[in-house]
């Protein structure tokens, strides 16, 4: 691994180890007020909050440690393209959040939604417009055959 | 005896004999495309065997287990990628011997040392699961809680990355498995008012988004990367004799133990093995030297070992409800979806789910050798599919699968969510079997907790005056408190280097 991506991993881990202390500390926060009770010793709440302090616990101390790693590295210019398949990755993603909703809501039938949805993902990852014709014949036919699935195995109506 | 034959010979009727077929052909063909794996198209058919019979979903699901891990050696062998990280060691010897012309050679003896670990693996499953078992049942909540929480140290101890993180990623799985209504009190916690989250989050939608959707994501992002191919021409010459066999036999028996022992330790899999196993094979090895440069007993060492995992891993998973590997919490999941509770009682409430379990892994390791055998030269050809065209694919049967198990939206969002979530955490090397684990065992633990003290008014003292929970509560504790020593030992020494 270059010294550039161990640094990019190194300040995603301090994010994330972040982020993990918020979560700790919101989950004891919602998990004070669950009420003891009288036949059972440690009650519905003490797991949550258990765990909630454990989290926050561990979180400060592998934040501590790399912390500590990070010292050396703020301040040093960061340059670099942004990955370009990062793009492509978040687009896929929010193509299948738009997928889900459609499909949710019913807007469009399932089998063009899922047409729609191979072409836009299968384009944006290969890059190549010329062949969408070919993505939109292999969404179809897989929107088809699922709907088909579905409905007569599964007998759920998507 | 008789359960053991009888679901053999059940094995051979029509329709479970074509799953295991399908299973360990597209076991081994999903393993051996770098990138897709078995944990994937396990987490993929989970919606699928939902609608299954019980022992139909586990010969489907195990036919894959087994498939998986040996189709990972195709692309370790020819693109110097492994398949599955279970090849990871495979690649550091096959790929040197592929590119001075012997593929053929690499992959035969790959095959074959594969084929004898997994039924070494599958010896050890079908000896010890029902005696051990019928020791398991005389585990009282204590033991079992000590259990369970030594299963989460040991997890969190040997996964990939730090302890530190893997305990982390342990804590977030328990808290995961937290909200909902309380079984127990029947009050309702974490759920932060969606009534969505009273039943808790669905094992199917947190596993597809950790295992399917998390590695495509994974793999858009390295679309760019091209593997190393090497010159191969498949042909159905087995080039292994029975000089092999004798020149091996040492190296086979000692990997497939230690297979089969990393195996039970629970959330340990193939990958752990096949490095444990590889480096016992270097150290004792008379040409070290040719190791990670073509050598033979590397290969042997390493495919050894991690096939005979399989059979270790599904111990614990029969005998305690602990899962041996992360496939293993999949597994778990699947027979959850039917009401079936893996562990010691299995074998007298579900005899014929156990008694699958067994003979499938012995069945599907012969249809993997047949496979093996006669199907990597397509394979081989196949290996080479732009993945462009099949990652949004998948994502749609992730979708439609999950939909049509739970029949809600709200849990195709969550496996989206989980899908984001497993990509940046694994990206940023958090491991992710600690979570998994701790998210199926938690449950577990917190109800032989509770119910052990009700039974004892709150008496915490029960759990330290039995002898196997005082052992295993004191292993767990130095397990928990190692990393987190050394952790502070490292942060309080890093100012001073650093000055």
């Amino acid at each position: 691994m270059s010294q550039e991506a161990s640094e990019d991993a190194l300040f995603l881990e301090i994010t994330l180890t972040v982020f993990l202390i918020v979560v700790g500390c919101a989950a004891f926060i919602v998990a004070r007020p669950i009420p003891d009770n009288a036949f059972e010793p440690l009650g519905a709440g003490f797991a949550p909050r258990a765990i909630s302090l454990c989290l926050v616990g561990l979180g400060a101390l592998n934040l501590a440690v790399r912390a500590a790693a990070v010292r050396g590295h703020i301040g040093r210019a960061r340059g670099g393209d942004i990955n370009r398949r990062l793009i492509d990755a978040a687009s896929v993603l929010v193509l299948t959040c738009i997928y889900v909703w459609i499909v949710l809501e019913k807007a469009i039938p399932f089998t063009f939604s899922t047409g729609l949805f191979v072409t836009a993902s299968m384009a944006v990852l290969f890059r190549n417009l010329r062949r969408v014709p070919i993505f939109a014949g292999v969404g179809l036919a897989l929107g088809y055959a699922l709907k088909l699935a579905s409905s007569t195995v599964f007998f759920v109506d998507i | 005896m008789d359960g053991f034959l009888t679901s053999l010979l059940g094995l051979f009727s029509p329709e479970l004999f074509v799953l295991a077929v399908i299973g360990t052909v597209g076991g081994v063909f999903v393993g051996s495309i770098p990138g897709l794996s078995g944990t994937m198209l396990i987490s993929l058919c989970l919606p699928l065997t939902f609608y299954m019979q019980p022992v139909s979903a586990v010969v489907l699901l195990v036919a894959i287990y087994t498939g998986s891990i040996t189709g990972g050696l195709i692309s370790a062998t020819l693109l110097r990628t492994p398949g599955t990280v279970s090849n990871v060691m495979t690649t550091l010897d096959a790929h040197p011997l592929a590119i001075k012309g012997k593929a053929q050679r690499a992959l035969s003896l790959g095959i074959a040392a594969s084929f004898a670990g997994s039924i070494f693996g599958w010896l050890a499953l079908a000896v010890l699961a029902k005696p051990l078992s019928e020791v398991a049942i005389k585990v009282g909540t204590s033991e079992l809680f000590a259990l369970v929480i030594l299963a989460l140290a040991l997890i969190s101890s040997v996964s990939s990355g730090s302890m530190l993180k893997g305990l982390l990623m342990g804590a977030v799985g328990i808290l995961l498995a937290l909200p909902g209504v309380d079984p127990t009190t029947g009050v309702s916690r974490l759920t932060m008012g969606m009534w969505q989250l009273n039943g808790g989050f669905h094992i199917l939608p947190v596993l597809v988004g950790i295992f399917a959707v998390a590695p495509i994501l994974g793999d858009i992002l390295d679309l760019d990367r091209r593997p190393q191919e090497t010159q191969y021409r498949h042909s159905r010459k087995f080039l292994v004799s029975l000089g092999d066999l004798k020149r091996f036999w040492k190296v086979i028996a000692r990997s497939s133990v230690l297979g089969t022992i990393v195996g039970i330790l629970p959330g340990v899999g193939g990958n752990v093995a096949s490095v444990v196993a590889y480096t016992s094979a270097r150290v004792l090895s008379k040409k070290p030297e040719e190791f990670g440069k073509g050598s033979e007993e590397g290969i042997v060492a390493s495919e050894s070992a991690n096939n005979a995992s399989v059979g270790g891993a599904l111990i614990p998973l029969i005998t305690l409800g602990i899962p041996g590997s992360v496939v293993d919490v999949l597994l778990i999941g699947a027979l959850m979806m039917h009401d079936i509770a893996p562990g010691p009682m299995l074998f007298i409430t579900n005899a014929p789910v156990a008694w699958t379990l067994v003979t499938t892994l012995l069945v599907s390791s012969v249809l993997m050798l047949i496979t093996m055998i006669y199907a990597t030269g397509p394979i081989s050809r196949l290996i080479g599919l732009p993945k462009q065209g099949i990652l949004p694919v998948i994502l749609v049967f992730c979708v439609v699968g999950v939909f049509a198990t739970t029949n809600r939206m709200f849990d195709v969002w969550i496996m989206l969510a989980f899908g984001v979530f497993g990509l940046v955490f694994e990206r940023a090397k958090f491991p992710m079997a600690p979570l998994v684990v701790g998210f199926v065992l938690a449950p577990i633990a917190e109800k032989s907790l509770r119910s052990g003290l009700m039974a004892t008014s709150g008496d915490i003292v029960m759990f330290l005056t039995k002898p196997l929970s005082i052992v295993l509560l004191l292993a767990s504790a130095v397990l928990f408190v190692w990393p987190i020593v050394k952790a502070a030992r490292d942060w309080m020494a890093r100012p001073a280097n650093e000055s």
